[in-house]
């Protein structure tokens, strides 16, 4: 062992103290030293050693005629420097502490490598997930005020549509004129126009909605103006704000555009105003706000319950959500006595439902995020338990140290900086290893499509993934600082002298310990059958068949504007010649265009009834306009009568496919081939003759049960003046020739434009973000946990079993095999991951709810996959015990009798 | 005759530089190792603990009748190993003649047993 460093007891005996040049205590010092061990040498103990030293040092009337003289004859150091004499003192106070924690690492590089490690993974696996939960669900939105912004939206009560975030036109006129709790009210929809763009006609998503709408939002144009109230009145010169983005794909950023025309859907659109970069509301891919004009009909009685807005409202200054939401309770029970249809129409229990914005836009997400941020807490809080176990075991060879000094008289505020300086150095060298390990982290989250989650694009590391890093670091620094001082406060300065582990280990210490550790162990186990579930789950998801065949299908969408193609005649021949025009490319198999794509993120549903049955009786479905060849290059199978072919044109009578989920609904049991549908929005038109039942297809995700679907009508494109569509085309081979199919497109007539190219799978792919997200999280969890839980019992048994040295080589000289002692030790390790084992049992059973959104018909194999994580754990625990278990049979007893 | 009673400091005070000029005679060495030889060759009579020696070294370093060099070896703290200079040895011819005068003087005057 090193000798004891006696430079800080000189310091402190001497008066000057931290101003007398290095060379004098270091001369002091090393005559010190030198008596100890000479002391040594003459077979004094270490402690005897220290004690004659000490009386060395507190021979106080020669110390005091020696700090006397120095005080009178050595000039002290800070007289000679230039630097102000608490800078000198505390500069150099650093680099003494600097040069000793070097030295303490350098004799402890494992303790050292196990604690930057440790902290490494914890600290940066809870900064990348708690900066994702930071920027989705914690951050402000973007705009003045946002917690003012709420959302309100008719809920018809139940569990039918937890998720309703609707409102009809009627009642925000209403609400606008008698609600006083807010300032300002808006209501807008989304809407899909077509931009004639320089490379052609392009479909773009906006929001369009009353004039208030980007005045409610407080965000102030980069150009231009926004919408003032006159904007909406008919008649009025049609007006467009753009997004940012837009406006560099349309005017490459040229700010004059302001007051020109855009072509929109044909018409001339006046551009006013140009939103700053990264500005939305609602729906963040807004790419234009147009303000809507609604008409009387739209306003009349009769369009009470037609949910297709989004209403806004900023609420007035000193307003809470609460005032807001006994307002419109009120409003609402008036509604209801003044409507009495309402009350049939909404089922019982409606009522309006008020948020606060940000809490809509992020609802989806919220049970992953929310699922983030305890995985985050537990991992910060796992790590620290690991370091604190850790510098536990390792304080022993501190505390002699740490006694020593404190016998020489060190102050305990001295003996807690010094100790930080050595922590520090971990603490950094941590905190870059987290900022390195988040780095990686979330650049394999957005490998994994976390830009898809709103307001989750272009994450990266930033100033709060920085701040947690330190504060972890600083926190951990801490811990490692304060554990051996907390221990040596705790005991008799004797025993800390005499290096007496024992009392270090009394059942209470030993038990805290085993217990910390049996906590990890939990956790790990828990972590385990999460990741466990969730991997089944998202195998299970993916095995649901959709309906259809995405593999080697690409789709390309494109518009065929009214104003260059004015009849639906000439549409149809268009969309006829592109078709033809794919169907020619070598390796295309059948090509067919939709309007609505199944995972296109597009809605279209329409009222449907029998002939026979009156009206208001409609089943809502959805509904799908296509052309003969869809169905095969999807792949959906036909399940009676016939697919819609080139018979049907619009000269032939109407007719209609149906799926076989509708066909249920509107034929229990019964064959709807050549039966009569209606479709109230379309009454002008003849009734439709059903042809042919295909089968259900998913439309939004893998895992709506079947019977909870609505199914779908089928009408063909022929018999319509559909402009808005998707090629979707199936290839032979995997390499589907991107430029071929854009070049049908724009063959058939060069101002057409291809856009929004994507292979089927990859819509597809998008649904699962969530649930790749939650497995990805899982695993790193469960990973981490393991590690931590390994490093954790193996710390800890390693440090009992340097504990029991004596006591095992009393053991091996009365006659126990070595094999004995290596199983008394595994078995000590087996115990506590048992005990873990049951801990995260019921942790388990309590936290199960929370997994739930991310578990799909996994009921049958959670007993199985619960069992195969406790196997893992148990087999974990055993491998952390066998290095202290080998560490116990080659006590060598000779050595430990003599200690 | 019992064991020596260890010597007052005045004692000490009054001899203290001949006694730390003659352990540099034969070869430079650090403080510590000056206390030891002090206290061995007196057989314990004489001793010093660090904080009274030091400032006499300084003392006389600062006289330049020794002079002090920081010696760092490998694994051990570095030390200040002294030396004679030339005035030093000037110094301890000076001291053990007047101090072999003094103590003569003493014997006859007190009555004191010879060494």
């Amino acid at each position: 062992m090193s000798p004891p460093d006696f430079r800080a007891a000189v310091r402190r005996r001497l008066s000057g103290g931290d101003d007398l040049e290095e060379n004098v205590i270091d001369e002091l010092a090393a005559q010190l030293e030198d008596a100890y061990a000479a002391s040594l040498e003459r077979g004094a103990s270490e402690a005897q050693a220290l004690r004659e030293v000490e009386a060395e040092i507190l021979g106080t009337e020669s110390w005091r005629q020696l700090d006397t003289y120095l005080q009178r004859h050595v000039p002290p150091v800070a007289r000679l420097a230039t630097r102000s004499r608490t800078f000198a003192t505390i500069g150099d106070m650093w680099r003494r502490h600097g040069r000793q924690a070097s030295r303490y690492l350098r004799g402890d590089t494992r303790f050292a490598l196990a604690v930057a490690l440790t902290f490494s993974l914890c600290v940066g696996v809870s900064a990348a997930l708690s900066t994702v939960v930071y920027a989705v669900i914690l951050r402000p939105l973007p705009f003045p005020d946002p917690d003012r912004v709420v959302f309100m939206a008719a809920h018809p009560g139940g569990v039918a549509s937890p998720g309703a975030i609707r409102s009809d036109i009627p009642s925000y006129f209403d609400r606008r004129q008698r609600l006083t709790v807010f300032e300002d009210m808006a209501m807008f929809r989304w809407i899909d126009l077509a931009f004639e763009t320089p490379r052609g006609v392009r479909r773009v998503r906006g929001d369009i909605g009353t004039p208030s709408l980007l005045r409610l939002i407080g965000v102030q144009p980069m150009y231009g103006r926004l919408f003032d109230d006159n904007d909406d009145e008919p008649g009025a010169e049609r007006k467009i704000v753009l997004s940012h983005p837009l406006w560099l794909e349309l005017f490459a950023g040229d700010p004059a555009v302001v007051g020109t025309d855009v072509m929109v859907d044909g018409r001339p659109f006046r551009v006013i105003g140009i939103m700053p970069p990264g500005f939305g509301i609602f729906r963040l891919d807004a790419r234009f706000w147009i303000p809507a004009v609604y008409s009387a009909e739209e306003r009349a009685d009769d369009h009470r319950g037609w949910m297709n807005q989004y209403q806004i409202g900023r609420l007035r200054e000193g307003a809470t959500l609460d005032d807001a939401r006994r307002e419109l309770a009120a409003f609402d029970a008036s509604e209801l006595a003044r409507f009495p249809s309402l009350r049939s129409r909404l089922r019982t229990n409606y009522h309006t439902k008020v948020e606060p914005l940000r809490d809509v836009i992020t609802r989806e997400v919220r049970p992953t995020m929310n699922l983030l941020l305890v995985g985050a807490l537990v991992t910060l809080m796992l790590g620290l338990v690991n370091l604190s176990t850790l510098t536990v075991a390792h304080a022993r060879r501190d505390l002699s140290e740490l006694a020593t000094r404190r016998a020489l008289g060190e102050g305990w505020w001295s003996l807690a900086t010094r100790l930080f300086a050595h922590s520090a150095i971990v603490g950094v060298i941590g905190a870059i290893g987290a900022l390195l390990v988040a780095q990686a982290l979330l650049s394999g989250l957005r490998g994994l499509g976390l830009q898809e989650i709103p307001r989750a694009d272009g994450l990266g590391i930033d100033v709060f993934t920085v701040l947690v890093c330190v504060v972890a670091g600083v926190l951990a620094s801490g811990i490692m600082a304060l554990t051996p001082l907390a221990t040596l406060a705790g005991m008799p300065l004797v025993d800390a002298l005499h290096e007496s582990g024992d009392r270090m280990s009394t059942p209470g210490a030993r038990y805290l310990r085993h217990g910390l550790v049996a906590f990890q162990v939990a956790a790990a186990f828990v972590l385990t059958i999460a990741m466990g579930l969730t991997l089944v789950s998202l195998g299970n998801v993916l095995s649901e068949h959709p309906g259809f065949s995405a593999e080697r299908v690409l789709t390309v969408s494109f518009d065929v504007p009214k104003t260059q193609f004015p009849n639906a005649s000439e549409a149809r021949e268009i969309i006829a010649d592109v078709l033809d025009r794919a169907r020619q490319i070598p390796g295309v198999e059948a090509a067919g265009v939709t309007h609505l794509l199944p995972f296109g993120g597009r809605v279209a549903a329409l009222g449907v009834r029998r002939l026979s049955q009156p009206r208001g009786q409609e089943l809502t479905a959805w509904d799908y306009v296509v052309s003969p060849g869809y169905f095969s290059a999807m792949r959906v199978p036909l399940l009676a009568g016939r697919y819609l072919d080139d018979r049907d044109t619009a000269a032939a009578k109407p007719v209609i496919v149906v799926s076989h989920r509708l066909a249920q609904r509107l034929w229990p049991g019964g064959n709807p081939i050549g039966e009569q549908l209606v479709l109230p929005p379309l009454e002008t038109t003849q009734p439709l003759t059903v042809v042919g039942v295909v089968g259900d297809v998913r439309q939004e995700n893998l895992t709506n049960p079947i019977e909870r679907m609505v199914g779908a009508t089928y009408r063909t494109y022929l018999q319509g003046d559909e402009r808005s569509v998707t090629l979707a085309v199936r290839e032979s081979g995997a390499d589907g020739d991107v430029t071929a199919i854009a070049g049908a497109i724009t063959g058939a007539d060069p101002r057409l434009a291809a856009y929004d190219v994507r292979a089927m799978q990859e819509r597809v792919n998008a649904s699962l973000v969530p649930r790749r997200l939650a497995l990805a999280n899982a695993t790193i969890f469960a990973i981490t946990a393991l590690l931590l839980a390994i490093v954790g019992l193996y710390a800890t048994l390693a440090y009992l079993v340097a504990q029991r040295r004596r006591e095992f080589g009393v053991r091996l000289v009365l006659g126990s095999s070595p094999g004995s002692l290596a199983y008394s030790v595994t078995s000590e390790g087996l115990l506590v991951g048992i005990v873990g084992l049951l801990i995260g049992l019921l942790a388990f059973r309590w936290l199960r709810p929370l997994l739930d959104p991310y578990l799909y018909a996994v009921d049958s194999r959670e007993a199985a996959i619960v069992a195969a994580a406790a196997v893992l754990v148990v087999v974990v625990s055993v491998l952390a015990s066998l290095g202290p278990a080998r560490f116990a049979s080659r006590v060598d007893p000779l050595l430990t009798l003599k200690g | 005759m019992g064991s020596p009673s260890p010597a007052t400091t005045a004692q000490k005070k009054g001899a203290a530089e001949l006694l730390i000029l003659a352990q540099l005679e034969v070869e430079p060495t650090h403080g510590y190792e000056i206390c030891q030889r002090i206290a061995q060759r007196s057989s314990g009579v004489v001793t010093f603990n660090v904080a009274s020696l030091y400032p006499i070294l300084y003392d006389m370093e600062r006289r330049k009748l020794i002079t002090g060099r920081w010696v760092e070896k490998s694994g051990q703290r570095r030390r200040r190993y002294y030396r004679l200079t030339a005035p030093g040895q000037a110094l301890l011819a000076e001291q053990r003649q007047s101090w072999s005068q003094f103590l003569q003087a003493m014997q006859q005057a007190a009555g004191l047993e010879p060494a």
